[in-house]
């Protein structure tokens, strides 16, 4: 570039300032003319002109003169920048679209903005002049690639003029025509449509967001292409402007946080990925600061609900967009069942999103594989009982869609397949029986349909309770069901709906009436007399006999004496049976039933058999504690030889502190505070950090501070954890229930103990996957998980909860862990929900 | 062993489900919620930085920093750091397209750092003047582009230091950018604007850049708040000055000698 240009750009101003220097220039000028190129020549040329080119008119007819295209697309884009400086933007438009396809190049993008700012404007100025026909013909005929940036600025003008269904229009238009687009200028478009979106149609924002992101990866491609030239690209992170291009309204996340966060981390382009948090970033710390101070200290009731609903909506999106994060790490299945799940628990408050969570796992499990052999059926069958269960209590077109993969061509399964079929939809009904008795009745008849749930008796004992005609109405459809197979399983399930009294010892629940529980009998009948008791089949029908038969033995005297003489013959055949069902059989024949503790352990002192031995002296300890006579219940449990306490999988140890701990704690209401000592340090050293925990966590709200045990009692517990004779497994759930009672009596240790409780939680997972194999199921299960992570402990230390979960090392417990975490927090939202006055805006809280 | 049967061991530990913050006792701000969010989309950012190029992370620590200033300082300042300690950081067989895209996010970095951390400034402006930066740098452009931008960031809050970017700019190229920095300085200080505009005059006359007279010119001649006439009669005889140069250069030397004497004594003493 030579000076000669400048020099003559600015003839007007050394005519003005230095008249006398001007001639030296005009001379200066003139003489260098003929070194310059075209264009430039052009210029100078007019800044010697006696008559200036001051119209847009003036500059138009240069352009028709002009001898080369360069130079006409100079004067063109001259009148047409002076033609938008008059607001003559129709014209502005004309001239534009007179530049060559070389000159728009050129420009680099100028064009194109010029182009639709000035076809934005001319559109603004017919509809303010009430002419909409002429806004619509400058819209339409502006080129497709930029129209969409023309609709979005004349919907601005529309909305800002009250006309907003003609904005949505446009904006529908415009962000069609985005939906299609792959060229980089989408970016501006998108983000600038969103940004219109959210004053025009703020429920549509995310979905409009989403479609930024689908562009985004789009176009990614074009831009790898781009940036293979090392150098060639500005950082979008470098330059305000280019950043500040990927602004997103904030109000996205408190509309679907957890849903926007999942959806920017499937962005391809890292910097793009940035660069869209760094805004939300900035805009999120930047929302405090916006927010008024109140004059007032305190917060108002309403205030301070609206904070607390707030907060704990965002406590449950962040935990939300963990458990999205964590579902990288799950199998296909498990993946799907998350999102049944996370449905299941944002049903109530975000049900939009939670439907389309919902029908993910649906349609996978809907979709029937070509060539589906009987193992990958059993998994999706399998996955349908589960999901059963989540959506029955949700939503009923949902159920029934799984109902049909349940019960469609079912005499065409497997008996396994059907009886598994028929036990989840027990187990669904089961789930609404407390809501909805009649469609839990439906789901148990069409259960007796499909296959021979045993768990049919569970669903008729919890009907009954809440309408014992619909109970009365599936125990007979039972008992059709039961005629049809004379099942023992069954039978035996349909005993203990018909005769709870005498299938389990001490219960006493409403039974079926007379008529249906002869039935029943009638049945057991047909069952003996169907199958004779000869030498191949005595030990199995003689179980059976034992089990379900001999329990109700005086029923049969009872209701059918006629035929008691047959189930007498038939128990009399099933002697010399195993020692335990003996012993059933030997009960069944007392005269005097054994119902003292003192009776109990005389007959387990009589017993030979060492089995035998410990069933009576169980039952002599669970009577003596029925009692409430810990004292003589805990000498039973010690008196127990090793052989009997292995025997019962796990019941001793747990009967041997609990009853400890309340028996302690009954001396300590009493004021006996050596006598709580001596029982809990008579418990066996391994199970008294268990004690100690159930003893602090039973513990009444008003103590006396000389003799209370609580801090000593939990210090004790969570040394005694470290027990090496507990394993892994022991110690964490020990910690785990350590832990909320730590939260209440010593808050600032609550996260040690948490980190404690993980680190044990991950060693026995390891040690599982070292013994086992990595198998399905952690040490707890769902429900108990929240109730062993309060809310609380988010509110003490947010970060090192979030941490600590973070550290959990199996992604199956980590995301049952978030799922119940989601959950507590979730009730905390209602709660909080609730305490905001009706009048309290809530449609911007994501509602 | 099993201590307990699972459903058990819950049952009886935590028979009472306890709940020591009662909703209506709870005392929240606003701001926590926002907080809140904040501090879960920096989780997310430290997390895309990982697949970021050592540049672009560096940006990013140092937006992210920008952005808890206020909130935070203690995270602010370290994320700062993190940003500067990756461009200073020159890895081994770091080609000089490499190095120069290092000195350009370093420069870069002077725009998003604020002024009060000023030894990493300090820091990063070493990184942005080295001699070998400048020998791949076509006329030093692209330093002083970004010693600029860095500049135009503070001018609102630092003028002085502003002023003194933008005149180590000019010691080592000429940039466009340089007029918007000016304007902007008017608008805060135009004691200041104008020596930085005698500066940036000075140097362009001892080049004859016709390119920075260019930008000179449009910045002392647009409408509105500009320099003194005096200033603008000494751009424009420079402009002269260079024309005639040009048209020297073109014809040769004796073209220059044709101007008539008085011409010669008019331009002279505008340029004195």
């Amino acid at each position: 570039m030579q000076t000669c240009p400048v020099a003559a750009t600015y003839l007007g101003q050394f005519n003005r300032l230095t008249p006398d220097l001007s001639i030296v220039v005009r001379q200066g000028l003139s003489r260098c003319q003929s070194a310059l190129q075209p264009s430039e020549r052009q210029r100078v040329d007019e800044a010697l002109r006696d008559q200036p080119l001051k119209t847009v008119a003036d500059l138009e007819a240069e352009a028709d003169r002009a001898p080369r295209e360069e130079i006409r697309d100079e004067y063109l884009i001259r009148a047409a920048t002076l033609a938008a400086q008059q607001k003559n933007y129709e014209k502005a438009i004309s001239l534009l679209d007179r530049v060559s396809e070389q000159g728009r190049k050129q420009l680099g993008g100028g064009w194109e903005s010029w182009r639709w700012s000035y076809a934005a404007s001319a559109a603004i100025a017919q509809f303010r002049q009430g002419d909409r026909s002429s806004m619509n013909r400058i819209i339409t005929a502006t080129p497709e690639v930029i129209r969409g940036f023309v609709q979005i600025a004349v919907a601005q003008a529309l909305v800002k003029a009250g006309d907003r269904d003609s904005a949505f229009d446009l904006l529908t238009q415009a962000r069609k025509r985005l939906a299609q687009s792959s060229g980089t200028d989408v970016i501006d478009g998108y983000f600038s449509l969103i940004r219109q979106y959210e004053s025009l149609a703020p429920t549509d924002t995310v979905n409009v967001f989403y479609e930024i992101v689908k562009a985004l990866n789009r176009i990614e491609k074009l831009d790898l292409t781009a940036s293979q030239t090392p150098g060639a690209e500005t950082s979008l992170l470098s330059n305000d402007l280019l950043l500040g291009a990927y602004n997103v309204p904030i109000s996205l996340l408190e509309k679907d946080e957890a849903g926007v966060s999942a959806a920017i981390s499937s962005i391809q382009s890292p910097s793009r990925r940035a660069a869209i948090r760094l805004n939300l970033l900035n805009t999120s710390l930047a929302q405090p600061r916006t927010i008024p101070t109140p004059r007032k200290p305190a917060i108002t009731g309403t205030q301070q609900g609206n904070s607390s609903y707030d907060l704990w909506l965002v406590r449950s999106q962040t935990i939300t967009a963990d458990l999205i994060k964590d579902s990288a790490d799950l199998t296909p299945p498990e993946r799907a069942l998350l999102w049944a799940r996370l449905a299941q628990r944002w049903w109530r408050d975000n049900p939009e999103q939670a439907r389309a969570w919902m029908l993910k796992p649906i349609e996978i499990v809907e979709a029937v594989p070509n060539k589906e052999n009987p193992d990958e059926r059993q998994r999706r069958l399998s996955f349908v009982r589960l999901l059963l269960k989540i959506v029955v209590p949700l939503d009923q077109k949902l159920s029934s869609r799984l109902v049909a993969i349940l019960s469609d061509d079912a005499e065409h399964m497997a008996e396994a397949e059907q009886s598994a079929n028929a036990e989840g939809l027990i187990e669904a009904a089961m789930s609404i029986v407390e809501k909805d008795p009649k469609g839990a009745a439906e789901l148990g008849a069409l259960a007796l349909r499909v296959g021979r749930p045993a768990k049919i008796t569970a669903l008729i004992l919890r009907l009954r309770a809440k309408d014992a005609k619909l109970a009365d109405a599936l125990f007979a459809q039972a008992l059709a069901t039961a005629r049809r197979i004379l099942d023992r399983e069954f039978l035996n399930a349909l005993a203990y709906a018909a005769f709870p009294e005498s299938m389990r010892r001490g219960v006493n629940i409403p039974a079926p009436p007379d008529n249906l529980r002869t039935e029943l009998l009638r049945l057991d009948i047909l069952y003996i007399q169907a199958n004779p008791i000869n030498a191949e089949n005595r030990a199995a029908i003689c179980l059976s006999i034992a089990s379900f038969i001999v329990p109700v033995m005086a029923q049969f005297d009872r209701l059918l004496p006629q035929q008691a003489g047959i189930v007498r013959q038939s128990v009399n055949q099933c002697q010399s049976l195993s020692p335990l069902a003996q012993q059933q059989v030997n009960d069944a024949g007392r005269d005097q039933p054994l119902n003292t503790v003192d009776d109990l352990l005389k007959a387990a002192e009589d017993a030979q058999d060492s089995k035998v031995r410990t069933v009576f002296q169980y039952r002599a300890a669970l009577l003596a504690r029925q009692q409430n006579d810990f004292d003589r219940a805990l000498k039973i449990l010690d008196s127990m030889s090793s052989e009997s306490r292995e025997f019962s999988s796990g019941s001793w140890e747990a009967y041997r502190w609990d009853w400890a701990a309340i028996s302690a704690l009954r001396h300590f209401k009493s004021g006996d505070v050596y006598g709580m000592r001596l029982i809990l340090d008579a418990v066996p050293a391994k199970l008294q950090p268990y004690a100690k925990i159930a003893f602090v966590d039973r513990l009444p709200a008003n103590r006396d501070k000389d003799t209370d045990p609580t801090l000593e009692f939990l210090s004790d517990a969570r040394i005694g954890l470290r027990h090496p004779s507990l394993s892994e497994d022991e110690k964490s759930v020990g910690y785990f229930g350590l832990l909320p009672l730590t939260l209440k009596y010593q808050p600032t240790e609550a996260t040690a103990v948490l980190k404690e409780a993980i680190a044990a939680l991950n060693r026995a997972e390891q040690a599982k996957d070292k013994n086992t194999g990595n198998q399905d199921g952690g040490s707890l299960s769902l429900s108990e998980y929240s109730k062993l992570f309060p809310a609380s402990l988010v509110e003490i230390d947010e970060y090192a909860v979030k941490e600590a979960i973070s550290a959990i090392a199996s992604a199956d417990i980590r995301v049952r862990v978030r799922l119940e975490l989601l959950r507590v927090c979730l009730e905390r939202l209602r709660s909080a929900k609730e305490a905001i006055p009706k009048q309290a805006p809530s449609a911007s809280k994501g509602e | 062993m099993k201590i307990f049967g699972r459903n058990l061991i819950v049952c009886l530990l935590l028979s009472v489900t306890f709940c020591p913050f009662a909703i209506g006792q709870e005392r929240v701000k606003d701001s926590d919620v926002w907080v809140l969010r904040a501090s879960t989309i920096t989780d997310d950012l430290i997390r895309d930085a990982v697949s970021l190029a050592p540049n672009e992370r560096a940006l990013l620590w140092a937006r992210m920093g920008r952005a808890w200033e206020e909130e935070d300082p203690n995270r602010a300042a370290t994320d700062m750091l993190k940003a500067v300690e990756i461009v200073e950081f020159a890895p081994d067989g770091e080609t000089a397209i490499e190095r120069r895209q290092r000195f350009d996010t370093a420069r870069s970095l002077l725009s998003i750092i604020p002024a009060r951390y000023d030894k990493l400034r300090l820091t990063l402006l070493g990184l942005c003047t080295p001699k070998e930066d400048r020998a791949t740098d076509k006329r030093g452009q692209g330093s002083a582009d970004g010693l600029i931008a860095a500049a135009m960031a503070i001018v609102d809050t630092d003028p002085q230091g502003a002023f003194d970017l933008g005149v180590a700019s000019l010691r080592i190229g000429r940039s466009y950018k340089l007029a918007a920095l000016l304007w902007k300085m008017r608008n805060r200080d135009s004691k200041l604007a104008d020596v930085l505009f005698d500066v940036a005059l000075s140097a362009v006359r001892e080049a004859f850049d016709p390119e920075s007279l260019g930008w000179l010119s449009i910045y002392a001649f647009r409408a509105g708040q500009t320099p003194s006439d005096e200033r603008r009669k000494a751009l424009l005889s420079v402009i002269a000055q260079g024309l005639l140069r040009d048209s020297a250069s073109a014809g040769g030397e004796g073209e220059v000698c044709k101007l008539a004497p008085s011409q010669r004594l008019i331009l002279d003493s505008s340029i004195a």
